[in-house]
């Protein structure tokens, strides 16, 4: 692991809890109904694709994978 | 509801963050004049539709936000630009403002935070994130004739070939690969062409 897959890591972990944080933001400000659905079923993509992230880097990492 | 006063071409190959843009941009004095995915599209976007901002992402798929700035500039492409990531990156502000960029933002901040730096650069004002750490002392930036070296390394081009596309001596090409490693602290073609890349360079 260097410095460059350290970044890409890091960028493919914030990416989905940048728009978690981003979403979440619009579901306090936003009244409409279509918008809050729209948020909150962001979130929910947004999760299961940080939790696919984090299984993938765990399975990795894990000692036995290797 | 404000009037619109602000159209925003917006650059991001996440379909989930073009839909947050355009939900946060609802009811602003902005809306969203366009959408890209790629370098290749906004080329002729951005002339078509003439947007007041350009909203990029660093890491689109064919290539880094940095360089579309840099290729818009050259097309005579004034508009101010606001580059994003979700990463705080070291020299990422740096790199954005030798683009053409006059702007840089966190996909990790406030909704707030975005409209300060879309509103700073329609007015005309420089609004980098102070979170980008910056860039490492000693880390100059490169001349464009350092950087047409960088790119014919990266295309596997070697040094005879790359002095008879310059039209400059082997010598020539030696000194500014020399100073090219030096700015980018590495000693090798492809640790040049490696960190360039990450840094937005190439």
């Amino acid at each position: 692991v260097n410095d460059a897959h350290v970044d890409l890591l890091s960028h493919d972990l914030r990416n989905p809890l940048a728009m978690i944080s981003g979403y979440a933001e619009l579901l306090l400000i936003r009244r409409d109904e279509a918008v809050r659905v729209e948020a909150a079923e962001a979130i929910l993509e947004a999760a299961s694709r940080l939790s696919t992230l984090l299984d993938e880097l765990v399975a990795e990492l894990r000692p036995t994978a290797r | 509801m404000s009037p619109y006063q602000f159209s925003v071409l917006l650059v991001d190959d996440d379909a989930m963050v073009r839909s947050w843009v355009r939900l946060s941009l609802e009811g602003s004095e902005f809306r969203l004049a366009g959408v890209a995915s790629t370098v290749g599209e906004v080329l002729e976007l951005a002339r078509k539709r003439a947007p007041d901002v350009l909203l990029v992402d660093y890491r689109l798929p064919d290539g880094m936000g940095t360089e579309l700035v840099r290729q818009l500039r050259g097309q005579g492409v004034t508009a101010p630009a606001v580059l994003m990531t979700a990463n705080p990156e070291r020299g990422f502000s740096e790199a954005a403002r030798e683009a053409g960029a006059q702007g840089t933002a966190l996909k990790t901040g406030s909704i707030d935070e975005f409209f300060a730096a879309m509103r700073a650069v329609v007015a005309g004002e420089d609004s980098f994130d102070g979170r980008h750490p910056s860039r490492s002392p000693g880390r100059a930036a490169l001349s464009p004739r350092e950087r047409d070296v960088l790119r014919l390394v990266a295309a596997g081009t070697t040094n005879r070939d790359i002095a008879a596309a310059l039209d400059v001596s082997g010598e020539t090409v030696k000194t500014l690969l020399n100073r090219t490693f030096t700015k980018l602290g590495v000693h090798r073609r492809a640790e040049a062409v490696a960190t360039a890349h990450k840094l937005g360079i190439l």
